[in-house]
């Protein structure tokens, strides 16, 4: 049978493609090329990606909160109305709020999701000892950032959750000093915890981020626990496929645009209300959902329940990678470690879903 | 029988998890000094009635309304309001015995330094703003967007999708025994 060969116009030569061109012009210039380092290919299913996620969910946090602070007004008298007025007079301003809280939920997610798989997976293991500690430090920065956005509505439960962190910060003593609401006696605390939601606790989250990165980058992502590794026990095998890491970045993208999508439907479907300006001497709500854990155990124990559970579970995240000694990765050769991470959960879950059926108790000292 | 011990230590722990949960009782509530700045109490009573405008916020802020008029501090505060305000209440008539308060202590509320440290800088108490009203035009529209780039995402996450799973790559690197038999693990390296 005659084979058909293609044919040529004499002359012709392969040429590169458009958008050939371009990658090679920005390449000379900014050098992305250089993201395309092979990756092991199971970086790039969805629990791997999750820190990504939790990084897109930040990124829209930051633009969110810059439309934000453009009609927000941070002084104790006005905040609460300039708020109202941002959400009833300002075009799309009701949605971008939404949008921002939910983006809010979706980040506190999202990094707990990543901190459970990185468990699951024993991904803290040497050497990556030092990136889970970081991890723990952003998770701290989001539970403050969670604590301060909720206190910018400047409403009762915004509040009674500033009196009791200034209570917690009376129990702390000289640790506490910054907390106080007397630290700087010309400047509303309404105004500090403002400047520290706006660019303390984002610029320390982008600090870490990018070393969080960076440590990734150096140590490589960490082994699936169910494939074989490299003679270390650190790093995938050679023979497990890879992907360039733009590949992770591409679907990373999608995550994120799927994520936007979602949380835009639950915006503008179920936006947040907007409180009762405060009146001190009142403690009559319950804070928001993420704290309901540490609020049974201030039932329970009074005010400092809530110094000692929290510091007591942060302590526990810190010590995890030098406290668990065993080099097995693979959560069936785990059973300690499996058996204690799933009594905290279930002890904090208990502990949240009991805060539901409780009626608000006063603790505060009015 | 080790495979066993942690199960046990599991069940063990979840036990005492619930028992923990169940039989622990709340704390005795500490009451706090209540304050004698009459006008602070009219303003707690206004809290109580546009948190919950209902049978229990009702008795809260007459018993505010009770400690307001009892006050060694009225300074600033009009009392004949405060009284027509506990009598609009206990007619139901929330609405009015709000704004009675509200005008009772308009002469305390505008001798108010600037609020620093801690202070609410409250002068009106409003009624919560719902995060939902009927959905408009431009919520239609940011319904749409969204469901578009929700779409998107998500077909492009699917179309992004890595080449191998986790268990072709398991298949075909450790074999058909999967990661638990050593035996079937490449040689050099570790589990």
């Amino acid at each position: 049978m005659a084979t058909i060969k293609p044919t040529r116009r004499s002359g012709a030569r392969d040429r590169p493609t458009r958008t050939r061109r371009a990658v090679d012009a920005i390449d000379e210039r900014l050098g992305i090329k250089a993201l395309d380092y092979p990756v092991p290919e199971h970086a790039n299913n969805l629990a791997w990606t999750l820190g990504g996620v939790t990084a897109a969910a930040f990124g829209l946090l930051l633009v969110t909160g810059v439309l934000l602070a453009q009609f927000y007004n941070p002084v104790p008298e006005d905040a609460n109305q300039s708020l109202r007025d941002m959400v009833t007079d300002v075009w799309g301003m009701g949605f971008i709020r939404a949008l921002h809280f939910w983006a809010a939920q979706a980040m506190y997610v999202t990094a707990l999701l990543h901190l459970l798989r990185v468990f699951l997976t024993g991904s803290y293991k040497r050497p990556r000892e030092a990136n889970w500690l970081i991890g723990v430090a952003m998770l701290g920065l989001l539970t403050l950032a969670l604590f301060t956005g909720t206190v910018l509505k400047w409403d009762q439960e915004g509040f009674e959750a500033l009196e009791h962190n200034l209570e917690i910060a009376q129990l702390l003593g000289g640790a506490g000093i910054w907390f106080a609401a007397d630290f700087a006696d010309r400047v509303p605390i309404l105004v500090r915890l403002y400047g520290a939601h706006v660019v303390i606790i984002p610029g320390l989250l982008v600090g870490l981020m990018t070393l969080h990165g960076l440590l990734v980058k150096r140590h490589g992502i960490s082994p699936h626990p169910s494939l074989p590794t490299d003679a270390t026990g650190a790093q995938a095998p050679a023979e497990e496929p890879t992907e360039p890491f733009t590949h992770h970045i591409r679907r990373l993208g999608a995550f994120g645009l799927a994520l936007t999508g979602g949380l835009g439907v639950l915006a503008v479907l179920l936006p947040p209300a907007i409180g009762p300006q405060p009146v001190a001497g009142l403690e009559i709500t319950k804070p928001p959902w993420n704290f309901w854990w540490m609020f049974t155990l201030e039932n329970w124990f009074g005010l400092s329940g809530i110094l000692w559970g929290g510091g007591a579970l942060f302590l526990a995240l810190a010590a995890l990678p030098f406290v668990d000694r065993n080099p097995e990765r693979l959560w069936r050769r785990r059973p300690v470690a499996m058996a204690l991470g799933l009594a905290v959960l279930l002890t904090l879950t208990a502990l949240t879903i009991l805060m539901a059926f409780t009626e608000t108790t006063q603790h505060l000292e009015m | 029988m080790a495979p066993r011990l942690p199960v046990l230590a599991s069940a063990i722990l979840l036990l005492v998890t619930v028992l923990s949960a169940t039989a622990a009782s709340p704390a005795s509530a500490h009451d706090g000094d209540e304050s004698q700045e009459g006008s602070l109490l009219v303003q707690q009573a206004l809290g109580h009635l546009a948190h919950d405008p209902g049978p229990t916020g009702i008795d809260l802020a007459m018993e505010k309304m009770d400690d307001a008029l009892a006050a060694e501090d009225q300074h600033g505060v009009v009392v004949d309001d405060v009284r027509a305000a506990e009598d609009a209440l206990r007619e139901g008539k929330v609405g009015q015995a709000r704004h009675l308060l509200q005008g009772a202590i308009v002469d305390a509320l505008a001798e108010l330094e600037p609020a620093t440290g801690e202070a609410t800088g409250t002068t009106v108490v409003d009624r919560p703003l719902p995060g939902r009203y009927a959905l408009t035009a431009s919520d239609g529209w940011f319904l749409a967007a969204s469901s578009v780039l929700l779409g998107a995402g998500l077909a492009l996450s699917f179309r992004f999708r890595p080449r191998d799973t986790v268990r072709d790559m398991r298949r075909r690197l450790v074999g058909p025994r999967g990661p638990g038999n050593d035996d079937a693990r490449p040689e050099g390296s570790e589990p």
